[in-house]
C-alpha cells in the first residue's frame, strides 16, 4: 500500500513519535523512507535588527549559523537512521517554509504518505514556528499522517483505520 | 525585486512621490484653495511644505529614473544591481512611510492629544511621545507582523542599516570638542562599569543555572554590550549552537523592544532632562539601534538627547571587540581542542571594529576645523554664536533704555555682570562669548519678566545657525527616520517568540537589573545639562 514514506522530523519529542510511526509503517509494508529536515527560512531574518557591523562580521555569522543548522539537521537525520534499522532511509536537508517544502519534497520524490509530528506543547530544543496543518492538507500530493502527542497506538491499527477510510 | 523579472514597483513608487510633490507645489505657489490646502492648514504644515516638496521632487525623480531602468532591464545579480537598483522600490516606499509619519500622523496625534487633554487631564501625545520616530517604529513593527513585507520591498528595507550609519556619521559633525570630552569621560566611566558588571552577572547566573558555555557567552555579550549586534559578533567565536542563537536573539529583541517603549514615558514622568535620559538610554537599552530610537522618541525636535545617547552607544560599540576577545580567551580555556590558545587578538580587533565609527570621528574632526561653519561662527555650549556687528543682532532702543535704568538702579551687585551690561548698552548687542553668559546671569538680579526676556533676547539675537550644519541636520533626521522605520520592520514576532528557557530567565534578570541600576546611577549622579 505504501512504497515511499516521507517523514519530516526535527528530533523533538513530537517528531520522535512521528518517527516511530514511520518506522512501524515502513516495516509493515516494506516501504522505503525519505527523511526530511527543514531549516526554517525565517532563521535568515534572525539578525534583522543588527545594523552596525561590516559585511565581514555578518558573513562570518551567517557562515557559522549555516554550518550549525546543518550540523543539527545531520545529527537528527543520523539518529533517525540509526533507529530505523533494516529500512532504506534517504536523508534530505532543505531550507524554506516547512509546509511548502514538505509538500514539494513529497511531490518530487513521489511519496505516497507524509508523516509529521503534532504540535508539541512542551519546551523544545528547536526553532519555534507555526506549521499550518490546514495548508499542508490542501497542498500535499498524498495523505498526511499527524502523529499526535497524546497516545501511541500501534502502527498496525493506524494502517487498518487508514485502509478502512480509503475503502469508504 | 522578484528575481530577474521586470518590476514596475520602483517606477510606481517614484511617480507617487513626484506627483504628490508637484501637486503640493502648484497648490502652494498659486495658493489654490481646496482640500489639499485645507488639509495642510489643519495639520499646521507651515514651513514643512517646502521640505515635503523638496524631498519629494528630489527622491521621486531619482527613484522614477531607476524605476524606468528596472522596468526596461531587470536587475541582475551584479553588485551594483543588488546594492543600488534592487532596493530602490523598497527605499522609496519607506520614504513615503516617513512622510506619512512626519507630516501626517505626528501632527494628527498632536491635535488629538490637545483635544483630549481636558477630558483625560493630560496630553497623551506628549506623555507617550507620539512623534514621528515612535510612530515610524510602530508602523514598521505592525506592518511586518500583520501583512508582512512584500518581496519587492525587501531589499529596500535592508538599506535601513546604511541609513542608520549615515545618520550617526553625520551626527559626528554636531559636537564641539568640550562636549565630546565631557560626554566621553562620563560615558566611558558609566559604560565600563555597566558592561563589565553585566557581563560578570550574566556569566555568574549562567554558572548557577548550569547553562552551556556557548549560550552563556552569547548572552553575556548581548546583554552587556549592545544587544543583537553583540550576539552576532560573539556567536561564531564561542561556537554557539543554532538554537542558542535563536533563543538569545529572541530574548534580546524582546527586552530591547520593551525598553524602547517604556524608557521614554518613564523619563517624561519623573522629569529627566536631555543629558539624563541620553545617559540612561545609552546605558540601559539593550540594542544599539533602539538607543537612537529611544533618544529620538524622547526628544525628536532637538538633537541634544540623541547626541548624548549616541556617545554612550558608540562607547559601548567600541567595547565590543574587547568583550569578544575576552570571551574568545574564556571560551578557548574551556575547550580542549587543538584550537585552544589560538586566539588571534589583533585579527579580532581589526575585523570586528565597526568602520562607521571612523566616519563619525572624521566628521567630528572636520567639523572642529570649522569647514561646515562660516568664519565668524563660534560654537559655545549648545549654540553657535556670531558676534559680528549687525543691525539684525541689535536690541531695540526701548529695551536698551530699560537695561540702562536697571544698571542705574544698582540692583546688580556682581561687578562683572554690571560691566557686561554696560558694554551691551554701549554696543547695542552682545559681542563676546563670556558676555553672553554674564548677560544671561543678569536675570538672577531682577524679578521683572520683561527685563528677563530682554536678556534672553540679547543672547538669542547673537545665536547663529550655520546653514551647512542645518542642512546636514535635516538630512540626518531623514536618515534616522528612514533607518528606524526599516529597523521596526525587522522586529518580528517570529523572532521574539524564540525567547525561552533559561536564556530568557537570565535575560530578564540581567536586563532589568541593568535598566534599573543605570536609572538610579543617572538619577543620583548626573545633574545639570551639557
Amino acid at each position: 500500500m505504501f512504497k515511499r514514506i516521507l517523514i519530516a522530523t526535527h528530533g523533538t519529542e513530537g517528531a520522535k513519535k512521528a518517527e516511530s510511526y514511520a518506522i512501524g509503517l515502513a516495516r509493515e509494508f516494506g516501504a522505503e523512507i525519505h527523511g526530511l529536515y527543514v531549516i526554517h527560512k525565517d532563521l535568515g531574518s534572525l539578525v534583522g535588527i543588527e545594523w552596525l557591523h561590516n559585511s565581514h562580521v555578518r558573513m562570518e555569522f551567517y557562515r557559522h549559523a549555516e554550518s550549525e543548522f546543518n550540523r543539527r539537521a545531520e545529527e537528527v537525520l543520523e539518529a533517525f537512521r540509526e533507529r530505523a534499522t533494516g529500512i532504506e532511509v534517504t536523508p534530505a536537508i532543505r531550507v524554506g517554509d516547512p509546509v511548502e517544502v514538505i509538500a514539494d519534497e513529497a511531490r518530487n520524490k513521489g511519496a505516497d504518505l507524509i508523516i509529521i509530528g503534532g504540535s508539541s506543547n512542551g519546551r523544545s530544543e528547536e526553532y519555534k514556528a507555526k506549521v499550518s496543518l490546514k495548508k499542508l492538507s490542501k497542498i500535499a500530493p498524498c495523505p498526511v499522517l499527524i502523529a499526535n502527542n497524546t497516545s501511541m497506538i500501534s502502527a498496525r491499527e493506524v494502517v487498518w483505520s487508514l485502509a478502512r477510510q480509503l475503502k469508504n | 525585486m522578484n528575481g530577474e523579472k521586470r518590476s514596475p514597483a520602483a517606477l510606481i513608487v517614484g511617480i507617487i512621490l513626484l506627483v504628490y510633490a508637484l501637486i503640493l507645489k502648484r497648490h502652494e505657489a498659486a495658493a489654490i484653495p481646496g482640500f489639499l490646502m485645507e488639509l495642510m492648514n489643519y495639520l499646521k504644515a507651515g514651513k514643512t511644505v517646502d521640505t515635503q516638496v523638496g524631498v519629494g521632487i528630489w527622491a521621486g525623480t531619482i527613484i522614477s529614473l531607476f524605476g524606468i531602468w528596472n522596468l526596461v532591464q531587470p536587475a541582475m545579480k551584479s553588485k551594483f544591481d543588488m546594492v543600488v537598483r534592487a532596493p530602490m522600490a523598497g527605499a522609496g516606499m519607506m520614504i513615503i512611510l516617513a512622510y506619512l509619519c512626519r507630516f501626517y500622523f505626528e501632527p494628527i496625534f498632536k491635535l488629538w492629544g490637545k483635544a483630549a487633554e481636558p477630558a483625560l487631564g493630560f496630553n497623551f501625545a506628549t506623555i507617550f511621545g507620539l512623534n514621528y520616530i515612535l510612530l515610524g517604529v510602530l508602523l514598521g513593527l505592525v506592518w511586518v507582523n500583520t501583512i508582512g513585507v512584500p518581496k519587492w520591498m525587501q531589499s529596500g528595507v535592508k538599506t535601513a542599516r546604511l541609513a542608520m550609519k549615515m545618520g550617526v556619521i553625520s551626527l559626528g559633525a554636531m559636537y564641539s570638542i568640550t562636549e565630546l570630552r565631557y560626554l566621553g569621560a562620563m560615558s566611558f566611566t558609566m559604560i565600563t562599569i555597566f558592561v563589565m558588571g553585566t557581563a560578570i552577572l550574566v556569566l555568574w547566573l549562567s554558572q548557577m543555572m548550569k547553562i552551556a558555555r556557548p549560550l552563556a557567552g552569547v548572552l553575556s555579550a548581548g546583554i552587556a554590550v549592545c544587544g543583537v549586534s553583540a550576539a552576532v559578533a560573539a556567536a561564531p567565536v564561542v561556537k554557539a549552537r543554532g538554537i542558542d542563537m535563536a533563543y538569545s536573539i529572541g530574548m534580546l529583541l524582546l527586552i530591547g523592544v520593551v525598553g524602547l517603549f517604556t524608557f521614554p514615558p518613564i523619563a517624561k514622568i519623573v522629569g529627566m532632562n536631555e543629558l539624563q535620559f541620553g545617559a540612561w538610554a545609552g546605558t540601559g537599552i539593550l540594542n544599539s539601534a533602539q538607543v537612537a530610537a529611544a533618544a529620538l522618541i524622547f526628544d525628536p525636535h532637538t538633537i541634544e538627547t540623541l547626541k548624548v545617547a549616541e556617545i554612550f552607544n558608540i562607547t559601548r560599540i567600541l567595547f565590543l571587540p574587547f568583550i569578544v576577545i575576552i570571551l574568545a580567551i574564556w571560551f578557548a580555556k574551556g575547550e580542549e581542542e587543538a584550537e585552544a590558545g589560538k586566539v588571534n587578538l589583533g585579527r579580532i580587533i581589526v575585523e570586528k571594529f565597526p568602520i562607521f565609527v571612523l566616519g563619525f570621528l572624521i566628521m567630528f574632526a572636520l567639523s572642529s576645523t570649522g569647514v561646515f561653519t562660516p568664519k565668524d561662527h563660534v560654537l559655545y555650549g549648545k549654540h553657535f554664536y556670531s558676534f559680528k556687528i549687525d543691525e539684525k543682532r541689535e536690541l531695540r532702543t526701548r529695551d536698551l533704555k530699560k537695561v540702562q535704568v536697571f544698571i542705574e538702579s544698582g540692583a546688580v551687585t556682581d561687578p562683572k555682570v554690571k560691566a557686561a551690561l554696560e558694554k551691551l548698552v554701549a554696543d547695542r548687542q552682545v559681542t563676546g562669548v563670556e558676555q553672553t553668559d554674564l548677560v544671561l546671569k543678569a536675570q538672577d538680579f531682577t524679578k521683572d519678566k520683561d527685563l528677563k526676556k530682554v536678556f534672553k533676547d540679547a543672547d538669542k539675537k547673537v545665536q547663529a545657525k550655520p546653514k551647512t550644519l542645518e542642512v546636514m541636520r535635516e538630512y540626518m533626521m531623514w536618515f534616522f527616520a528612514f533607518g528606524l522605520i526599516g529597523l521596526g520592520m525587522q522586529i518580528t514576532w517570529q523572532t521574539i517568540r524564540q525567547a525561552g528557557g533559561k536564556a530568557a530567565t537570565i535575560g530578564v534578570i540581567a536586563g532589568i537589573t541593568k535598566a534599573v541600576l543605570s536609572f538610579f546611577v543617572v538619577w543620583l549622579f548626573i545633574k545639570g545639562t551639557i
